[in-house]
Protein backbone atom coordinates (compact mmCIF):
# COMPACT_ATOMS: atom_id res chain seq x y z
CA UNK A 1 0.00 0.00 0.00
CA UNK A 2 2.57 2.22 0.90
CA UNK A 3 4.37 2.03 -2.79
CA UNK A 4 0.51 3.06 -4.32
CA UNK A 5 0.35 6.17 -1.93
CA UNK A 6 3.56 7.22 -3.37
CA UNK A 7 2.22 6.77 -6.72
CA UNK A 8 -1.23 8.72 -6.36
CA UNK A 9 0.67 11.54 -4.45
CA UNK A 10 2.62 11.47 -8.03
CA UNK A 11 -0.78 11.45 -9.76
CA UNK A 12 -1.18 14.78 -8.38
CA UNK A 13 1.60 16.68 -9.92
CA UNK A 14 1.06 20.18 -10.54
CA UNK A 15 -0.31 20.46 -14.61
CA UNK A 16 2.45 22.48 -15.83
CA UNK A 17 5.43 20.12 -14.52
CA UNK A 18 3.00 17.95 -16.65
CA UNK A 19 2.68 19.73 -19.48
CA UNK A 20 6.69 20.59 -18.80
CA UNK A 21 7.29 16.69 -19.58
CA UNK A 22 5.04 16.01 -21.83
CA UNK A 23 6.24 18.79 -24.19
CA UNK A 24 10.01 17.95 -23.61
CA UNK A 25 10.57 16.17 -26.56
CA UNK A 26 8.82 18.84 -29.27
CA UNK A 27 10.80 21.96 -27.32
CA UNK A 28 13.86 20.60 -27.66
CA UNK A 29 13.42 19.17 -31.09
CA UNK A 30 12.36 23.07 -31.62
CA UNK A 31 15.33 24.10 -29.95
CA UNK A 32 18.03 22.38 -32.17
CA UNK A 33 16.90 24.73 -35.00
CA UNK A 34 16.70 27.90 -33.79
CA UNK A 35 19.27 28.17 -30.77
CA UNK A 36 22.98 26.69 -29.88
CA UNK A 37 22.17 26.14 -26.16
CA UNK A 38 23.23 22.80 -24.19
CA UNK A 39 20.17 21.24 -25.43
CA UNK A 40 21.18 21.93 -28.91
CA UNK A 41 24.22 19.82 -28.51
CA UNK A 42 22.33 16.53 -26.66
CA UNK A 43 19.74 16.56 -29.91
CA UNK A 44 22.69 17.26 -32.13
CA UNK A 45 24.48 14.33 -30.62
CA UNK A 46 21.16 12.23 -31.45
CA UNK A 47 21.97 11.46 -35.32
CA UNK A 48 25.78 10.38 -33.94
CA UNK A 49 24.07 7.75 -31.99
CA UNK A 50 22.03 6.32 -34.93
CA UNK A 51 25.39 5.93 -36.86
CA UNK A 52 27.03 4.00 -33.95
CA UNK A 53 23.82 1.61 -34.10
CA UNK A 54 24.48 1.59 -38.04
CA UNK A 55 28.12 0.64 -36.85
CA UNK A 56 26.91 -1.94 -34.75
CA UNK A 57 25.07 -4.02 -37.34
CA UNK A 58 27.82 -3.61 -39.22
CA UNK A 59 29.70 -5.27 -36.72
CA UNK A 60 27.20 -7.71 -36.71
CA UNK A 61 27.83 -8.73 -40.25
CA UNK A 62 30.80 -8.79 -40.15
CA UNK A 63 30.71 -11.06 -37.01
CA UNK A 64 28.18 -13.40 -39.20
CA UNK A 65 30.26 -13.40 -42.12
CA UNK A 66 33.41 -14.19 -40.11
CA UNK A 67 31.76 -17.30 -38.48
CA UNK A 68 30.58 -18.40 -41.80
CA UNK A 69 34.16 -18.16 -43.41
CA UNK A 70 35.36 -20.04 -40.26
CA UNK A 71 32.46 -23.04 -40.90
CA UNK A 72 33.57 -22.95 -44.71
CA UNK A 73 37.06 -23.99 -43.67
CA UNK A 74 36.34 -26.45 -41.10
CA UNK A 75 34.13 -28.64 -43.90
CA UNK A 76 37.22 -27.31 -46.30
CA UNK A 77 39.82 -29.03 -43.22
CA UNK A 78 37.06 -31.89 -43.02
CA UNK A 79 36.81 -32.56 -46.15
CA UNK A 80 40.60 -32.80 -47.05
CA UNK A 81 40.66 -35.42 -44.00
CA UNK A 82 37.72 -37.49 -45.01
CA UNK A 83 40.00 -37.61 -48.02
CA UNK A 84 42.98 -38.71 -46.66
CA UNK A 85 40.99 -41.37 -44.44
CA UNK A 86 39.92 -42.80 -47.80
CA UNK A 87 42.76 -43.37 -49.05
CA UNK A 88 44.09 -45.02 -46.33
CA UNK A 89 41.06 -47.12 -45.94
CA UNK A 90 41.40 -48.20 -49.39
CA UNK A 91 45.12 -49.41 -48.54
CA UNK A 92 43.38 -51.13 -45.27
CA UNK A 93 40.75 -52.84 -47.81
CA UNK A 94 43.17 -54.03 -49.66
CA UNK A 95 45.37 -55.54 -47.02
CA UNK A 96 42.35 -56.95 -45.82
CA UNK A 97 41.43 -58.53 -48.99
CA UNK A 98 44.78 -60.17 -49.01
CA UNK A 99 45.05 -61.76 -45.87
CA UNK A 100 41.77 -63.13 -46.27
CA UNK A 101 43.01 -65.36 -49.03
CA UNK A 102 45.38 -67.35 -46.32
CA UNK A 103 42.99 -68.84 -43.77
CA UNK A 104 41.26 -69.39 -47.17
CA UNK A 105 43.75 -71.67 -48.21
CA UNK A 106 44.51 -73.41 -44.96
CA UNK A 107 41.63 -75.64 -45.21
CA UNK A 108 42.23 -76.42 -49.26
CA UNK A 109 45.36 -77.09 -48.35
CA UNK A 110 44.05 -79.89 -45.70
CA UNK A 111 41.95 -81.34 -48.13
CA UNK A 112 44.91 -82.35 -50.53
CA UNK A 113 46.72 -83.91 -48.26
CA UNK A 114 46.61 -87.30 -49.91
CA UNK A 115 49.07 -89.76 -50.32
CA UNK A 116 48.30 -90.41 -53.98
CA UNK A 117 48.77 -86.71 -54.56
CA UNK A 118 52.29 -86.06 -53.08
CA UNK A 119 54.47 -85.98 -56.10
CA UNK A 120 52.68 -84.07 -57.76
CA UNK A 121 51.99 -81.03 -54.85
CA UNK A 122 55.70 -81.01 -55.34
CA UNK A 123 56.06 -80.35 -58.49
CA UNK A 124 53.25 -77.53 -57.81
CA UNK A 125 55.08 -75.88 -55.15
CA UNK A 126 58.44 -75.57 -57.53
CA UNK A 127 56.02 -73.40 -59.98
CA UNK A 128 54.38 -71.60 -57.57
CA UNK A 129 57.66 -70.22 -56.28
CA UNK A 130 58.90 -69.99 -59.36
CA UNK A 131 55.90 -67.39 -60.16
CA UNK A 132 55.61 -65.51 -56.95
CA UNK A 133 59.54 -64.79 -57.08
CA UNK A 134 58.52 -63.72 -61.29
CA UNK A 135 56.03 -61.60 -59.02
CA UNK A 136 58.81 -59.87 -56.84
CA UNK A 137 60.68 -59.44 -59.52
CA UNK A 138 58.34 -56.70 -61.13
CA UNK A 139 58.85 -53.82 -58.89
CA UNK A 140 56.22 -51.49 -60.20
CA UNK A 141 52.90 -53.01 -59.51
CA UNK A 142 49.85 -51.52 -60.07
CA UNK A 143 46.65 -51.05 -58.07
CA UNK A 144 44.61 -52.59 -60.90
CA UNK A 145 47.02 -55.55 -60.43
CA UNK A 146 46.50 -56.00 -56.92
CA UNK A 147 42.63 -55.54 -57.93
CA UNK A 148 43.53 -58.13 -60.64
CA UNK A 149 44.78 -60.30 -58.11
CA UNK A 150 42.33 -60.16 -55.52
CA UNK A 151 39.65 -61.02 -58.03
CA UNK A 152 41.95 -63.77 -59.62
CA UNK A 153 41.99 -64.85 -55.49
CA UNK A 154 38.23 -64.70 -55.31
CA UNK A 155 37.92 -66.60 -58.59
CA UNK A 156 40.46 -69.12 -57.18
CA UNK A 157 38.95 -69.62 -54.12
CA UNK A 158 35.24 -70.06 -55.84
CA UNK A 159 36.94 -72.68 -58.54
CA UNK A 160 38.64 -74.11 -55.53
CA UNK A 161 34.75 -74.47 -53.82
CA UNK A 162 33.85 -76.02 -57.00
CA UNK A 163 36.54 -77.96 -57.40
CA UNK A 164 37.54 -79.31 -54.22
CA UNK A 165 34.00 -81.04 -53.89
CA UNK A 166 34.24 -82.86 -57.04
CA UNK A 167 37.40 -84.86 -56.06
CA UNK A 168 35.40 -86.60 -53.08
CA UNK A 169 32.54 -87.61 -54.98
CA UNK A 170 35.45 -88.92 -57.66
CA UNK A 171 37.67 -90.56 -55.24
CA UNK A 172 34.30 -92.14 -53.93
CA UNK A 173 33.20 -94.34 -57.17
CA UNK A 174 35.90 -96.73 -59.27
CA UNK A 175 39.35 -95.52 -60.22
CA UNK A 176 38.22 -95.68 -64.03
CA UNK A 177 38.74 -92.13 -64.48
CA UNK A 178 42.09 -91.80 -62.90
CA UNK A 179 43.68 -89.53 -65.65
CA UNK A 180 41.50 -86.70 -65.07
CA UNK A 181 41.52 -86.76 -61.68
CA UNK A 182 44.95 -86.36 -61.14
CA UNK A 183 44.61 -82.83 -63.40
CA UNK A 184 41.99 -81.77 -60.83
CA UNK A 185 44.39 -82.12 -58.36
CA UNK A 186 46.98 -80.41 -60.05
CA UNK A 187 45.14 -77.63 -60.43
CA UNK A 188 44.04 -77.35 -57.10
CA UNK A 189 47.44 -77.76 -55.24
CA UNK A 190 48.61 -75.35 -57.55
CA UNK A 191 46.65 -72.66 -56.72
CA UNK A 192 46.40 -73.45 -53.10
CA UNK A 193 50.19 -73.75 -52.66
CA UNK A 194 50.75 -70.24 -54.06
CA UNK A 195 48.89 -68.85 -51.08
CA UNK A 196 51.34 -70.69 -48.55
CA UNK A 197 54.09 -69.06 -46.56
CA UNK A 198 55.63 -67.83 -49.58
CA UNK A 199 52.63 -65.89 -50.35
CA UNK A 200 51.95 -64.47 -47.17
CA UNK A 201 54.58 -61.99 -47.25
CA UNK A 202 54.28 -60.86 -51.21
CA UNK A 203 50.87 -59.34 -50.72
CA UNK A 204 52.00 -57.34 -47.55
CA UNK A 205 54.78 -55.77 -49.72
CA UNK A 206 53.39 -55.73 -52.82
CA UNK A 207 49.94 -53.82 -51.56
CA UNK A 208 52.26 -51.29 -49.63
CA UNK A 209 53.76 -50.02 -52.23
CA UNK A 210 51.11 -49.66 -54.67
CA UNK A 211 48.87 -47.90 -52.12
CA UNK A 212 51.71 -45.39 -51.74
CA UNK A 213 52.35 -44.57 -55.26
CA UNK A 214 50.30 -41.82 -57.01
CA UNK A 215 48.53 -42.70 -60.26
CA UNK A 216 46.77 -39.54 -62.21
CA UNK A 217 45.01 -41.12 -64.92
CA UNK A 218 43.97 -37.64 -65.65
CA UNK A 219 47.21 -36.06 -65.77
CA UNK A 220 47.99 -34.34 -69.68
CA UNK A 221 50.68 -37.10 -70.13
CA UNK A 222 52.81 -36.66 -73.12
CA UNK A 223 54.23 -40.18 -74.61
CA UNK A 224 56.66 -38.30 -76.47
CA UNK A 225 58.20 -37.13 -73.36
CA UNK A 226 60.19 -39.54 -71.27
CA UNK A 227 60.50 -39.71 -67.67
CA UNK A 228 62.91 -41.43 -65.84
CA UNK A 229 61.10 -41.59 -62.56
CA UNK A 230 57.68 -43.73 -64.29
CA UNK A 231 54.68 -42.96 -64.54
CA UNK A 232 54.09 -42.43 -61.02
CA UNK A 233 55.39 -40.52 -58.13
CA UNK A 234 56.92 -41.19 -54.84
CA UNK A 235 59.19 -40.29 -51.96
CA UNK A 236 62.84 -42.61 -54.00
CA UNK A 237 61.92 -41.00 -57.24
CA UNK A 238 60.77 -37.37 -56.44
CA UNK A 239 63.98 -36.22 -56.27
CA UNK A 240 64.87 -37.98 -59.42
CA UNK A 241 61.77 -36.20 -61.19
CA UNK A 242 62.63 -32.77 -59.91
CA UNK A 243 66.64 -33.52 -60.85
CA UNK A 244 65.83 -35.02 -64.63
CA UNK A 245 64.07 -31.24 -65.48
CA UNK A 246 65.83 -29.07 -67.73
CA UNK A 247 67.66 -26.33 -65.63
CA UNK A 248 68.86 -23.01 -66.56
CA UNK A 249 70.84 -20.14 -64.24
CA UNK A 250 68.61 -17.61 -64.52
CA UNK A 251 65.57 -17.19 -62.15
CA UNK A 252 62.16 -15.37 -62.42
CA UNK A 253 60.70 -13.00 -59.88
CA UNK A 254 58.47 -14.97 -57.41
CA UNK A 255 58.42 -16.32 -53.79
CA UNK A 256 59.01 -20.15 -53.34
CA UNK A 257 55.85 -21.84 -51.48
CA UNK A 258 57.82 -25.44 -50.63
CA UNK A 259 60.96 -26.30 -50.05
CA UNK A 260 62.48 -30.12 -50.83
CA UNK A 261 65.76 -31.46 -49.91
CA UNK A 262 66.85 -34.44 -51.76
CA UNK A 263 68.97 -37.56 -50.50
CA UNK A 264 71.87 -36.06 -52.33
CA UNK A 265 71.75 -32.83 -50.42
CA UNK A 266 70.63 -30.58 -53.40
CA UNK A 267 68.10 -28.64 -52.32
CA UNK A 268 65.13 -27.36 -54.49
CA UNK A 269 62.74 -24.94 -54.35
CA UNK A 270 58.88 -25.01 -55.84
CA UNK A 271 56.81 -22.12 -56.99
CA UNK A 272 53.66 -23.83 -57.69
CA UNK A 273 51.98 -20.43 -58.45
CA UNK A 274 54.34 -19.48 -61.32
CA UNK A 275 55.25 -23.12 -62.44
CA UNK A 276 59.02 -22.96 -61.72
CA UNK A 277 61.38 -25.24 -59.91
CA UNK A 278 64.73 -23.54 -58.81
CA UNK A 279 67.64 -25.76 -57.86
CA UNK A 280 70.53 -24.62 -55.58
CA UNK A 281 73.75 -25.35 -57.28
CA UNK A 282 76.20 -25.81 -54.27
CA UNK A 283 78.98 -25.87 -56.74
CA UNK A 284 78.66 -22.65 -58.44
CA UNK A 285 76.60 -21.15 -55.64
CA UNK A 286 73.79 -19.86 -58.11
CA UNK A 287 70.37 -20.91 -58.70
CA UNK A 288 68.96 -22.39 -61.71
CA UNK A 289 65.81 -22.60 -62.73
CA UNK A 290 63.46 -25.05 -64.37
CA UNK A 291 60.03 -24.80 -65.93
CA UNK A 292 57.56 -27.68 -65.23
CA UNK A 293 55.50 -28.80 -67.82
CA UNK A 294 51.44 -29.41 -66.99
CA UNK A 295 52.67 -33.07 -66.02
CA UNK A 296 55.25 -32.55 -63.81
CA UNK A 297 53.43 -30.02 -62.16
CA UNK A 298 50.41 -32.21 -62.02
CA UNK A 299 52.56 -34.68 -60.07
CA UNK A 300 54.04 -32.44 -58.27
CA UNK A 301 50.50 -31.11 -56.95
CA UNK A 302 49.53 -34.51 -56.63
CA UNK A 303 52.93 -35.61 -54.51
CA UNK A 304 52.04 -32.23 -51.94
CA UNK A 305 48.53 -33.15 -51.55
CA UNK A 306 49.16 -36.62 -50.58
CA UNK A 307 52.96 -36.58 -48.80
CA UNK A 308 53.26 -32.74 -48.30
CA UNK A 309 55.97 -30.87 -48.31
CA UNK A 310 57.80 -28.25 -46.30
CA UNK A 311 56.37 -25.07 -47.07
CA UNK A 312 59.08 -22.62 -47.40
CA UNK A 313 59.36 -19.09 -45.74
CA UNK A 314 61.43 -17.57 -48.22
CA UNK A 315 63.42 -14.13 -47.11
CA UNK B 1 -11.05 22.44 -29.30
CA UNK B 2 -9.65 23.76 -26.87
CA UNK B 3 -10.03 22.61 -22.96
CA UNK B 4 -12.78 25.04 -21.62
CA UNK B 5 -14.92 24.02 -24.52
CA UNK B 6 -14.80 20.85 -24.05
CA UNK B 7 -15.55 21.40 -19.88
CA UNK B 8 -18.06 23.12 -21.62
CA UNK B 9 -19.87 20.34 -23.50
CA UNK B 10 -19.02 18.03 -20.11
CA UNK B 11 -21.49 20.45 -18.13
CA UNK B 12 -24.15 20.43 -21.00
CA UNK B 13 -23.93 17.02 -20.80
CA UNK B 14 -23.40 16.71 -24.83
CA UNK B 15 -21.63 13.43 -25.64
CA UNK B 16 -19.33 14.89 -28.30
CA UNK B 17 -17.35 15.47 -25.15
CA UNK B 18 -16.01 12.21 -24.76
CA UNK B 19 -15.43 12.39 -28.61
CA UNK B 20 -13.45 15.33 -28.45
CA UNK B 21 -11.34 14.08 -25.11
CA UNK B 22 -11.07 11.03 -27.30
CA UNK B 23 -9.46 13.02 -29.93
CA UNK B 24 -7.46 14.91 -28.12
CA UNK B 25 -5.84 12.86 -25.34
CA UNK B 26 -6.80 9.57 -26.81
CA UNK B 27 -3.01 9.07 -27.38
CA UNK B 28 -1.89 10.74 -24.39
CA UNK B 29 -4.04 8.47 -22.23
CA UNK B 30 -3.54 5.34 -24.09
CA UNK B 31 0.92 6.42 -24.01
CA UNK B 32 -0.06 6.39 -20.41
CA UNK B 33 -2.09 3.22 -20.07
CA UNK B 34 0.22 1.23 -22.35
CA UNK B 35 3.27 2.36 -20.02
CA UNK B 36 1.68 0.91 -17.15
CA UNK B 37 -0.50 -2.38 -18.32
CA UNK B 38 0.77 -3.98 -21.00
CA UNK B 39 -1.52 -6.05 -22.43
CA UNK B 40 -3.71 -3.89 -25.24
CA UNK B 41 -7.04 -5.06 -24.63
CA UNK B 42 -6.53 -3.94 -21.08
CA UNK B 43 -5.48 -0.74 -21.81
CA UNK B 44 -8.18 -0.21 -24.42
CA UNK B 45 -10.90 -1.02 -21.87
CA UNK B 46 -8.79 1.10 -19.29
CA UNK B 47 -9.19 4.55 -21.86
CA UNK B 48 -13.41 3.40 -22.00
CA UNK B 49 -13.48 3.51 -18.40
CA UNK B 50 -11.68 6.58 -18.50
CA UNK B 51 -14.07 8.51 -20.52
CA UNK B 52 -17.39 7.03 -18.44
CA UNK B 53 -15.12 8.24 -15.53
CA UNK B 54 -14.51 11.86 -16.72
CA UNK B 55 -18.60 11.84 -17.98
CA UNK B 56 -19.09 10.96 -14.19
CA UNK B 57 -17.17 13.33 -12.81
CA UNK B 58 -17.52 16.80 -14.74
CA UNK B 59 -20.00 18.40 -13.34
CA UNK B 60 -19.52 18.70 -10.20
CA UNK B 61 -16.10 19.05 -11.11
CA UNK B 62 -14.57 21.14 -12.77
CA UNK B 63 -11.06 20.27 -13.82
CA UNK B 64 -8.47 23.44 -14.14
CA UNK B 65 -6.19 21.26 -16.08
CA UNK B 66 -8.13 18.74 -18.30
CA UNK B 67 -4.91 17.24 -19.42
CA UNK B 68 -3.72 16.70 -15.37
CA UNK B 69 -7.30 15.17 -15.17
CA UNK B 70 -7.31 12.70 -17.73
CA UNK B 71 -3.63 11.79 -16.58
CA UNK B 72 -4.80 11.27 -13.15
CA UNK B 73 -8.14 9.20 -13.97
CA UNK B 74 -5.83 6.87 -16.29
CA UNK B 75 -3.08 6.20 -13.65
CA UNK B 76 -5.73 5.51 -11.22
CA UNK B 77 -7.69 3.35 -13.50
CA UNK B 78 -4.93 1.89 -14.26
CA UNK B 79 -3.79 0.88 -10.51
CA UNK B 80 -7.74 -0.55 -10.04
CA UNK B 81 -6.55 -2.65 -13.29
CA UNK B 82 -3.28 -3.84 -11.49
CA UNK B 83 -5.22 -4.27 -8.50
CA UNK B 84 -7.48 -6.31 -10.51
CA UNK B 85 -4.73 -8.98 -12.05
CA UNK B 86 -2.38 -8.54 -9.64
CA UNK B 87 -2.22 -12.55 -8.44
CA UNK B 88 -1.95 -13.03 -12.19
CA UNK B 89 1.79 -10.70 -11.93
CA UNK B 90 1.01 -9.45 -15.53
CA UNK B 91 2.16 -5.93 -15.33
CA UNK B 92 5.86 -6.25 -14.82
CA UNK B 93 6.40 -2.47 -15.81
CA UNK B 94 3.79 -1.13 -12.56
CA UNK B 95 5.36 -3.48 -10.44
CA UNK B 96 9.02 -1.92 -11.07
CA UNK B 97 7.65 1.45 -11.36
CA UNK B 98 5.93 0.81 -8.03
CA UNK B 99 8.77 -1.00 -5.99
CA UNK B 100 11.38 1.81 -7.13
CA UNK B 101 8.86 4.55 -5.50
CA UNK B 102 8.82 2.48 -2.37
CA UNK B 103 12.65 3.75 -2.23
CA UNK B 104 11.46 7.30 -1.58
CA UNK B 105 9.57 6.38 1.81
CA UNK B 106 12.00 6.82 4.56
CA UNK B 107 10.55 4.52 6.64
CA UNK B 108 7.93 0.96 6.33
CA UNK B 109 5.15 2.48 8.32
CA UNK B 110 1.53 3.08 6.85
CA UNK B 111 1.70 6.33 5.15
CA UNK B 112 -1.88 7.46 5.68
CA UNK B 113 -1.24 7.53 9.36
CA UNK B 114 1.14 10.24 9.68
CA UNK B 115 0.41 12.39 6.46
CA UNK B 116 -2.60 12.69 3.79
CA UNK B 117 -2.25 12.25 0.61
CA UNK B 118 -2.60 15.74 -0.48
CA UNK B 119 0.01 16.77 1.60
CA UNK B 120 2.29 14.38 0.07
CA UNK B 121 2.21 15.41 -2.87
CA UNK B 122 2.76 19.10 -2.35
CA UNK B 123 5.69 17.63 -0.93
CA UNK B 124 6.54 16.36 -3.96
CA UNK B 125 5.88 19.47 -6.20
CA UNK B 126 8.18 21.46 -3.96
CA UNK B 127 10.60 18.95 -4.18
CA UNK B 128 10.26 18.74 -8.02
CA UNK B 129 10.26 22.52 -8.06
CA UNK B 130 13.39 22.46 -6.33
CA UNK B 131 14.41 20.06 -9.27
CA UNK B 132 16.33 21.18 -12.75
CA UNK B 133 14.43 21.07 -15.62
CA UNK B 134 16.05 17.81 -16.94
CA UNK B 135 16.06 15.98 -13.69
CA UNK B 136 12.32 17.02 -12.90
CA UNK B 137 10.90 16.43 -16.29
CA UNK B 138 12.99 12.55 -16.32
CA UNK B 139 11.48 11.46 -12.50
CA UNK B 140 7.99 12.78 -14.45
CA UNK B 141 8.34 10.59 -17.40
CA UNK B 142 9.42 7.89 -15.71
CA UNK B 143 6.95 7.54 -12.65
CA UNK B 144 4.00 9.62 -14.18
CA UNK B 145 3.59 8.42 -17.92
CA UNK B 146 5.47 5.04 -16.87
CA UNK B 147 8.05 5.23 -19.51
CA UNK B 148 11.21 2.58 -19.52
CA UNK B 149 14.40 3.30 -18.36
CA UNK B 150 15.30 2.69 -21.66
CA UNK B 151 13.78 5.19 -23.82
CA UNK B 152 14.53 7.46 -21.57
CA UNK B 153 18.36 6.99 -21.72
CA UNK B 154 17.48 6.98 -25.83
CA UNK B 155 15.93 10.39 -25.52
CA UNK B 156 18.74 11.85 -23.35
CA UNK B 157 21.43 10.54 -25.04
CA UNK B 158 22.83 7.92 -22.38
CA UNK B 159 23.56 4.25 -21.48
CA UNK B 160 20.64 2.29 -19.86
CA UNK B 161 22.89 1.90 -16.77
CA UNK B 162 23.71 5.80 -16.33
CA UNK B 163 20.00 6.68 -16.25
CA UNK B 164 19.34 3.64 -13.92
CA UNK B 165 21.85 5.60 -12.07
CA UNK B 166 20.66 8.80 -12.28
CA UNK B 167 17.16 7.48 -11.24
CA UNK B 168 18.46 6.24 -8.33
CA UNK B 169 19.84 9.38 -7.31
CA UNK B 170 16.58 11.08 -8.24
CA UNK B 171 14.64 8.75 -5.87
CA UNK B 172 17.58 9.12 -3.19
CA UNK B 173 17.18 12.86 -3.56
CA UNK B 174 13.24 12.50 -2.68
CA UNK B 175 13.96 10.20 0.32
CA UNK B 176 16.19 12.90 1.66
CA UNK B 177 13.83 15.94 1.02
CA UNK B 178 10.91 13.86 2.73
CA UNK B 179 12.88 12.89 5.63
CA UNK B 180 14.02 16.66 6.09
CA UNK B 181 10.62 17.65 5.72
CA UNK B 182 9.30 15.95 8.50
CA UNK B 183 7.59 13.15 7.15
CA UNK B 184 8.57 10.51 9.48
CA UNK B 185 6.30 7.58 7.94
Amino acid sequence: MKKEDIYNAVSDIRPEYLDEADNYKTTEGNSVNNSENENNIVSEEYPIRTETHSGRRYVKYAVSAAALILIAGTAFWAANIKLHSDNENLSIVSVSETQTSSPVTEPSVSDSNDTVKEASTANAVSESTAQTESETTNSETTSETVNSTTQNISEDIKEQKNETDPPKENNKPSDNDTPTVITTERSTVTETVTDTPAESQIPEVTVTEVVKEIHLPNIPYDPTEQHPYGESISPENFSKMLESLSYSPETCDGYPEYRYTAPDGTEYYILMSCKHVWRHNKDQNIMEEAELSDYTYSLIEAYIAFYGLEECMWD
Amino acid sequence: MDDQSIIELFIKRDENAIKESKEKYGKYCARIASNILSVSEDVEECLNDTWISAWNRIPPLIPVSLKAFYGKLVRDISLDKYRASHAKKRYNGLITILDELSDCIPSGQDVQKSLEQKELSEKINCWLGSLQKEDRILFLKRYYYGETVKSLALVMNCTENQMAQRMMKLRNGLKSYLKAEGVIL
